[in-house]
């Protein structure tokens, strides 16, 4: 199990990074389009279809890389009162619906993506990019969210409590 | 009884919607109320992109759509904006009568993504419109930045030499009115009713393509239908369509007339001989439709020349 | 009693720690399948809420303000101000005001603007002897400026899911930003002179004011190219955002060369947490959204005002009342995501300006940014200063009553939102 979570940790991390590469890019090929309009008058269509489809892929490949860290906005008012046992309960309730959702995009998704690769969906832009290359990388990204969920979950009885500050809010 | 339920990107006090609800009102009629219709407006359920693949799914049963949103998957469905292909709306009612040829190839293609197309709704012409001056001749916009809504107009803007800019409906006023583009384009009704006269000098009436929504159903939901259902639909769907058709075309007229006698914009009406410049200047921007959408697309481009 | 299922479950799952993004998901799921509707929207909804250009701005705003943020240019815009009003009565906390007002204008966030300027004014004004809660209480609701003063993150939320535009709104957003500035600063001043509780500075000499006012210069010409571009219609916002990060990079590579690799990278990776994190919440808010329209909500809400409210007035006071108990428990984002779909038809149904209610809107967003239990600036402030949370609160009290009063101004005179987007040319 150990082995599994270090795999799963290197993958998060490996596309965490593809994603903050992918994040500075956008910005370049966005002021790219601006100077192309403006200095060499020759507006490139396609520079705003990519900047979105890099949104996609930043947003969900970054997904499993982001959340690790427990970095989410959450309301722990109430359970940062608990004691040890209370927290971890409340901690495993989120993993637990963090999983269930998660295994559902997973399927959903997957048939999405079927779907669209056997019908040859594209999207109907200048690029006309297919459409399973903005629906996979949900698919991705939440199947490592569930997996690395899972593992917190297995941990959490034989690790300390977590934690609840009030600074986790605006992380 | 059964219940169904339609999403539209648009409200339903616009014309489009009125439409569907013309249709609602049929059906319910036609059926004595055993079939029902829930009307989902103003996208609160889906942007007209998401449309395609939410009726194919069956997430919902029936939805509007743009039919430029298929050209991605089906290039043969950008056709209504391909440069010039329906000068006219008499050439329009032909094209896409139930009966015509032309209607059986694109439905055939879209039926095979899982989604029936039930009825056509047009909803007028694309013009072109001016921020300073007048266009009259491709040359007017030759290395100017135009606003585009896609491929096929941005093919369209690339063989006249001028430089497509992509410009969402939302900040359509905005770059207008600032000068993010020289040249804007837009529908007759559009620009009165987003008040685009309000920051363009004038409308140069080309009508070079067609603004066409389609109403869809899911295949899974048709399947489910018995064949009592199936005709009640039919037969409302063809109502609200010859319903449309009349009035879009009054509307266009109308807008035109209203934007010439109460606002400052220009309206500019094309002699025959410019207009057959333009449609020269464009013929490489169908030459570039063929080449995407293969012999569907040829067919469909002769079956259209035959009609005009 | 659906409606009482649905709120209650919504508040159950929030105060159960459940990330507020899986709350919104899981309580759409749950409605799905009570309805026999297709659960197929919840995974085709995590992409379309993400496939979005306009919604793109918020990355290139975070980029781009990171990287001012790590290059230090906080601290030089501080000083700057300081170098000009340091010396009036109240002066630092003026200085104080108007460098979050500053910072606003390149930041989308107001936790980021009440921490960035925090960090600097808090241990400048204890040291000159202002109070502590006078001090923290400025520093949380001076942070607010951030989402009125363009770019603002909750309005670029706000015009995507009302598909108005985010120029017009951003524009919108600059009179009533001003407008807060302006009574902020008389409240300071008045409240120093009337208590004393400050030490003088001295005047600036010319040559501290000149230095002091170069290296904050590009900053502050950073901003105003960003609005200006966006006014001119030389960029979408957007774009403006993404030219904003190319010039980030300049002024702090280039002219105060602050930035390293280290700092372009930490910047840029915690720009796309805030990213995911925030995006993770939009899309549950539109699964959320979509189950509550399935359920006819909006329909019921607009004709539940249709029948007892026929006034403006009356509705907008209504909305203020809900948004301001809303804004007692609900973090700021998911107050937007949850009611503006619920309330919008309604609002055009009245004949409300949407561009207006959307800065109505932001304005009570930043009140519930600074009431307790749940205010998400208290909670900066109080982690900057490492202070009681009741210390900030007694601070920040007099702030809510000014923003509810530039509430009933804007209401009276609409022209302060409406004037530079609409009529200035
Ligand atoms: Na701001
Ligand atoms: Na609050």
């Amino acid at each position: 199990m150990g082995r599994i979570g270090a795999v799963c940790g290197a993958i998060s991390d490996w596309l965490g990074y593809l994603s903050a590469g992918l994040l500075f890019a956008t910005g370049l090929i966005l002021s790219y389009e601006v100077c192309a309009r403006y200095f060499f008058n020759a507006p490139t269509i396609w520079i705003h279809d990519y900047a979105v489809t890099f949104q996609v892929w930043f947003t969900y490949f970054a997904l499993a890389y982001v959340l690790r860290s427990g970095e989410m906005i959450r309301i722990t008012a109430v359970i940062g009162l608990l004691g040890p046992n209370g927290r971890r309960l409340a901690e495993a309730f989120s993993l637990v619906v963090i999983i269930a959702i998660s295994i559902l995009v997973v399927v959903l998704g997957s048939d999405i993506v079927r779907d669209s690769i056997a019908l040859g969906r594209r999207q109907p832009t200048m690029l006309a990019l297919p459409n399973w290359i903005v629906e996979l990388p949900v698919v991705v990204g939440f199947a490592l969210l569930a997996v690395q969920a899972l593992l917190n979950l297995i941990r959490l009885p034989f690790e300390e409590a977590p934690v609840f500050r009030v600074e986790e809010m605006h992380k | 009884e059964r219940t169904l339920r339609i999403t539209l990107q648009i409200a339903t006090n616009h014309e489009l919607g009125q439409n569907v609800l013309f249709f609602k009102e049929q059906m319910e009629k036609e059926s004595n109320g055993a079939l029902k219709l829930e009307v989902y407006d103003s996208a609160q359920l889906y942007k007209g992109n998401e449309v395609p693949q939410a009726v194919s799914s069956g997430a919902i049963d029936m939805g509007m759509v743009l039919i430029d949103e298929y050209a991605g998957t089906i290039p043969s469905a950008a056709v209504f904006s391909v440069a010039f292909m329906f000068p006219d709306y008499k050439t329009l009612a032909k094209a896409v009568d139930p009966s015509s040829p032309v209607r059986k190839l694109i439905d055939d293609e879209i039926l095979a993504t899982g989604t029936r197309v039930l009825w056509y709704q047009d909803y007028g012409a694309v013009q072109l419109l001016a921020r300073r001056g007048e266009i009259r001749t491709p040359a007017d916009i030759k290395g100017k930045k135009v606003r585009v809504l896609g491929k096929p107009s941005g093919d369209f803007i690339n063989a006249l030499g001028a430089s497509p800019v992509k410009v969402g409906g939302s900040e359509q006023f905005i770059a207008y009115q600032r000068g993010t583009v020289d040249v804007g384009m837009t529908g007759t009704t559009a620009t009165k009713s987003r008040k685009i006269y309000e920051v363009m000098d004038s409308i140069t009436i080309t009508n070079h393509a067609h603004t066409e929504f389609l109403i869809v159903i899911s295949e899974l939901t048709w399947k489910k239908l018995s064949d009592q259902e199936k005709a009640w639909i039919t037969k409302a769907a063809q109502a609200a369509e010859m319903k449309m058709r009349e009035n879009t075309e009054k509307a266009n007229i109308e807008a035109e007339k209203w934007l010439t006698a109460n606002t400052k914009m220009k309206v500019i009406n094309l002699t025959a001989e410019e207009l057959a410049l333009w449609k020269k200047a464009a013929e490489p921007s169908v030459q570039a439709f063929i080449k995407d959408s293969g012999a569907t697309g040829q067919k469909l481009v002769d079956e259209l020349r035959k009609l005009q | 009693m659906t409606l009482f299922l649905i709120l209650g479950g919504l508040l159950l799952l929030l105060f159960s720690g459940l990330p507020v993004a899986f709350v919104l998901m899981s309580m759409g799921t749950v409605m799905l399948i009570a309805h026999g509707l297709p659960l197929i929207m919840v995974a085709q909804n995590m992409l379309s809420a993400v496939d979005n250009f306009v919604l793109l701005s918020v990355p290139m705003f975070l980029l781009m303000s990171n990287i001012l943020l790590r290059g230090g240019v906080g601290k030089d815009l501080f000083q700057a101000v300081q170098s000009w009003v340091g010396h009036w009565p109240g002066g630092l906390g003026v200085a104080t005001l108007l460098s979050c007002g500053i910072f606003s204008a390149i930041s989308g966030s107001s936790v980021a603007t009440a921490a960035t300027i925090g960090t600097v004014a808090v241990p400048e004004m204890t040291a000159r002897g202002y109070k502590r809660n006078f001090t923290l209480g400025l520093l949380a609701a001076g942070g607010t400026l951030g989402i009125i003063i363009p770019p603002s993150i909750p309005l670029i939320v706000y015009g995507v899911i009302t598909e108005e535009s985010i120029g017009s709104l951003f524009l919108a957003g600059i009179g009533p930003g001003i407008l807060l500035i302006v009574l902020f600063g008389v409240f300071v001043v008045g409240h120093s002179m009337y208590t004393g509780n400050y030490d003088r500075l001295g005047r600036a000499s010319w040559a501290e004011r000149r230095a002091s006012t170069i290296r904050a210069f590009p900053t502050i010409l950073l901003a105003v190219v960003i609005i200006t571009g966006i006014y001119a219609g030389i960029f979408t916002p957007t774009e403006a955002a993404a030219i904003g990060f190319i010039m980030a990079l300049l002024i702090t590579g280039v002219i105060l060369r602050t930035l390293t690799w280290k700092i372009a990278v930490e910047a840029t990776i915690s720009a796309l947490r805030t990213t995911v994190v925030l995006f993770l919440v939009v899309v549950g808010a539109k699964i959320f959204g979509k189950a509550i329209t399935l359920y006819q909500i909006p329909n019921m809400v607009s004709a539940l005002v249709d029948t007892h409210v026929s006034e403006q007035w009356l509705f907008l006071l209504i909305v203020t009342g809900i948004l301001l108990v809303i804004g007692l428990f609900l973090e700021s984002l998911s107050m937007l995501l949850i009611m503006v779909p619920v309330l919008f038809p309604t609002v055009l149904a009245l004949g409300v300006d949407p561009i207006w209610f959307g800065i109505f809107f932001v304005l009570l967003i930043e009140i519930a940014l600074i009431t307790p239990p749940v205010g998400l600036n208290l909670f900066v402030i109080q982690a900057v200063a490492k202070a009681q949370l009741s210390t900030v609160v007694s601070g920040v009290l007099p702030y809510i009553f000014i923003m509810l009063g530039s509430v009933l101004l804007i209401y009276l005179l609409p022209q302060i939102v409406l004037y530079i987007p609409f009529q200035l040319f």
